[in-house]
């Protein structure tokens, strides 16, 4: 009681609990404890403490120390059943996730990667640093392939790095392509990143997918100007191979074919939705079609293979649902305790200026990106951050057509800053992935180093997204606008 | 080329470490890979519903198709994951804990936080879907598709199922530790147990109020019976409720444990 009146003097009993709830999910994490089993146990934790223990005994503390009460009771929790049905089942945007990752997995499994990377390399072999280029582009082509940043890191790791150590490319540069190539997935559209943001930000999935187009092109080409500048500044890291085949119209006619399939495949699911001719969701259906026939034309279509892909995507939309399912009720409680209001307050208290307000909530979550998985990130912090930056009453021009467009804008701008944040040393989740598939010879001190320019370019690319908003909004404004 | 094929070629989930699976594992790989055809099945609804709308033959029951299949899908996924481990942790310290210290953590995860919370919704949607079947609810749109209370019907199956995998799950690691004989199994999963036998004992008297309750009795006020008083998980009355569960709880373990076979008494 005498700590309670202590701590009375500073905090309410909310603030306190709400703390406390942090707490005990983040050393339930570290004990590797599956992140929604997390969720629902601290949640269903703290409904007991509120229900049996806090509430009935408010009148003991009132004097001491402030409290809000939460009106926990099992009966309230009948709410659960249209909450979960409501934003789970009965949400036709989200059809669109296990329809890209149905899209994705096929594509791994196409041979349209490695069709790529054998055509393409025979174009470039002859020019400095032609396979790193090989790779950004694949990366580029197939950032539709992913959103699970590991498999399409694993895929390139494993088709790319053993031809560049042939070619005796330096091992911090071959690394560093492979690894920032691979995690502009979940950047470029259409990326399940996206879907999700969307869904958590109640904006348009549309607007989402054109708006990230532009920012993820842009970092494409600075790491291609990095490539080619670096080529020409250090030679010897990228050395040119000592035989290298006649480029002819051959070549060419064979890197069309091979590129030509994917490309028609993204433009059809991006097109598709710029044209107005389907919906997002819909898209995301065209997509995963697209993308079976594409594996039907390369002969990689089995029975077993559109088996495995079912199964997989039943397993991967199942934990990312289970997250969705565990972090619902995880807000049900915490907004009971009035969480969202107390972090709302944290945020907007530390700053003034709405543009460090949204810095500083880029920075919490470049943190958190060395933790947690994009998954959780959006689907805890982005609904707690949504209000916040409703109030901030930016000015961002969404040339009258975007709606919410500093929501748009922010939403990219947490796109690319988790990005960052999984490439950056020394905890980044895509550096892992790789080197779970590099030869013994390369060591993670080579892919730390090799990644270092590749997060300067990103950070460089944030802030061009930040001072001029109108690279996200003007292109969705372009798409709905007649 | 053929080992890059090797490394990038999916496997089945559900074939993952087969030999130690038990049989309500089994159960969940089968249930969930039949329902894996959904997504092809998914992609061809609404390819066709494109198509069809392009070409002036909207049919709104196809849109509303999209989310039933999906919404049935992922359900089903949840519990599919339980089952291939598959559900997304931080592993910087857990992958360096030993055997058995990490199995301990599945059976707290499983059956301490994740089933607990399982039984609950299933609770909650058993009563959205039994208003739902009672109000015999149909689609928002005219032409969809109708007959929603079957959804919801599913959606509280599928947390059923879901549970069942989780049990299935905690089983499996239980055995890693000791002998998970039926006693055990209850014990070792006290919080998931107790929500249990309250829920059991509710149902019952649920069952016998509303039986034996006279003709002109309305049902909807079964529950304000005094008798329900000391049983429900409701306000001031829970503490008290949860010191009866946890007796009754402790007493329904004693007779699992005195009713052991021989052979497993000499275990």
């Amino acid at each position: 009681m005498e700590i309670l009146a202590f701590l009375g003097q500073f905090v309410t009993l909310n603030e306190l609990l709400v703390a406390a709830m942090f707490l005990l999910f983040i050393v339930f994490l570290f004990r590797g404890i599956p992140v929604a089993y997390a969720l629902v146990g601290v949640s269903l934790v703290f409904a007991l403490i509120a229900e049996v223990f806090v509430d009935p005994s408010r009148s003991l503390f009132r004097d001491i120390i402030d409290y809000d009460s939460t009106g926990i009771d099992y009966r309230r929790m009948g709410a659960l059943g249209g909450r979960l049905f409501g934003s789970i089942v009965k949400n036709p945007v989200l059809v669109a996730l296990p329809m890209f990752i149905f899209m994705g997995l096929m594509l791994d499994q196409s041979g349209v990667a490695q069709r790529m990377m054998h055509s393409m390399q025979k174009l470039f072999g002859g020019l400095r640093g032609g396979l790193s280029l090989t790779v950004l582009l694949i990366g580029i082509i197939l950032a539709a392939s992913t959103g699970v940043i590991g498999a399409s890191v694993t895929l390139l790791g494993v088709m790319a790095l053993p031809q560049m150590m042939n070619q005796s490319y330096s091992k911090p540069i071959a690394t560093g392509t492979i690894a920032s190539a691979g995690t502009l997935g979940i950047l470029i559209p259409p990326s399940i990143m996206l879907v999700i943001m969307s869904d958590q930000l109640a904006i348009s999935l549309g607007d989402l997918f054109m708006g990230a187009l532009f920012p993820g092109l842009l970092l494409g080409v600075l790491y291609i100007i990095f490539i080619i500048c670096y080529g020409l500044v250090n030679p010897k890291a990228m050395p040119v191979p000592q035989k290298t085949e006649e480029v002819g119209l051959e070549v060419v006619l064979e890197v069309a074919k091979a590129v030509v399939p994917p490309m028609f495949l993204i433009l059809l699911v991006l097109g598709s939705i710029f044209a107005g001719v389907a919906t997002p969701t819909e898209a995301s259906g065209l997509g995963a079609l697209g993308a079976t026939i594409l594996a039907a034309f390369n002969g990689k279509l089995t029975y077993k293979v559109l088996k495995e892909v079912s199964r997989s995507t039943m397993n991967t939309s199942g934990y990312i649902v289970g997250i969705f399912l565990a972090a619902n009720f995880f807000a049900f409680i915490l907004r009971r305790y009035g969480g969202d209001e107390i972090v709302e307050s944290i945020v907007t208290s530390a700053f003034t200026d709405p543009n460090h307000i949204i810095l500083f909530i880029l920075f919490i979550i470049f943190c958190l990106g060395f933790l947690l998985d994009w998954i959780e990130i959006t689907l805890i912090i982005m609904p707690l951050m949504l209000p916040i930056v409703l109030g901030l009453g930016l000015d961002i021009n969404g040339f009258d057509v975007v709606r919410d467009p500093e929501v748009v804008w922010f939403a990219i701008l947490v796109a690319v800053t988790l990005q960052t944040s999984f490439l950056t040393p020394p905890v980044g989740f895509a550096l892992f992935y790789l080197k779970g598939v590099c030869p013994p010879s390369v060591s993670l001190a080579h892919i730390y180093r090799g990644v270092v320019p590749f997060v300067v370019l990103q950070l460089a690319g944030l802030m061009i997204v930040f001072e001029w908003p109108w690279i996200v909004t003007w292109l969705p404004s372009v798409a709905y606008g007649n | 080329m053929d080992k890059i094929e090797e490394i990038i070629s999916l496997s089945d989930p559900g074939e993952v470490g087969r030999n130690t699976h038990n049989r309500g594992d089994r159960f969940s790989v089968l249930v969930s890979n039949v329902m894996a055809w959904i997504y092809p099945v998914l992609m061809l609804a609404i390819v066709s519903q494109i198509f069809l709308r392009g070409s002036g033959n909207n049919q709104a029951w196809l849109d509303d198709l999209q989310w039933w299949l999906y919404g049935a899908a992922v359900m089903v996924g949840i519990g599919y994951a339980v089952t291939t481990n598959s559900h997304v942790r931080v592993d910087i310290f857990f992958a360096n804990f030993n055997a058995n210290k990490q199995a301990r953590i599945e059976v707290f995860g499983l059956a301490w936080l994740f089933l607990p919370f399982i039984i609950l919704a299933w609770d909650m949607t058993f009563h959205y879907a039994v208003a739902s079947v009672q109000a015999n609810e149909g689609s928002d749109s005219p032409n969809g598709l109708h007959r929603l209370y079957l959804l919801k019907v599913f959606l509280n199956i599928s947390l059923a199922f879901v549970g069942i995998a989780v049990w299935a799950a905690y089983v499996r690691y239980l055995s890693k530790l000791t002998r998970p004989l039926l006693w055990r199994q209850l014990l070792y999963a006290l919080p998931s147990t107790m929500f249990l036998v309250n829920l059991i004992i509710f149902y019952i008297l649920y069952w016998y109020v509303r039986l034996t309750a006279p003709p002109d009795f309305n049902i909807r006020r079964v529950t304000r019976e005094p008798i329900f008083e000391p049983v429900e998980l409701m306000g001031v009355e829970t503490p008290k409720t949860m010191v009866m569960t946890f007796v009754v709880t402790a007493i329904v373990i004693q007779l699992a444990h005195m009713m052991r076979s021989k052979d497993e008494r000499s275990a």
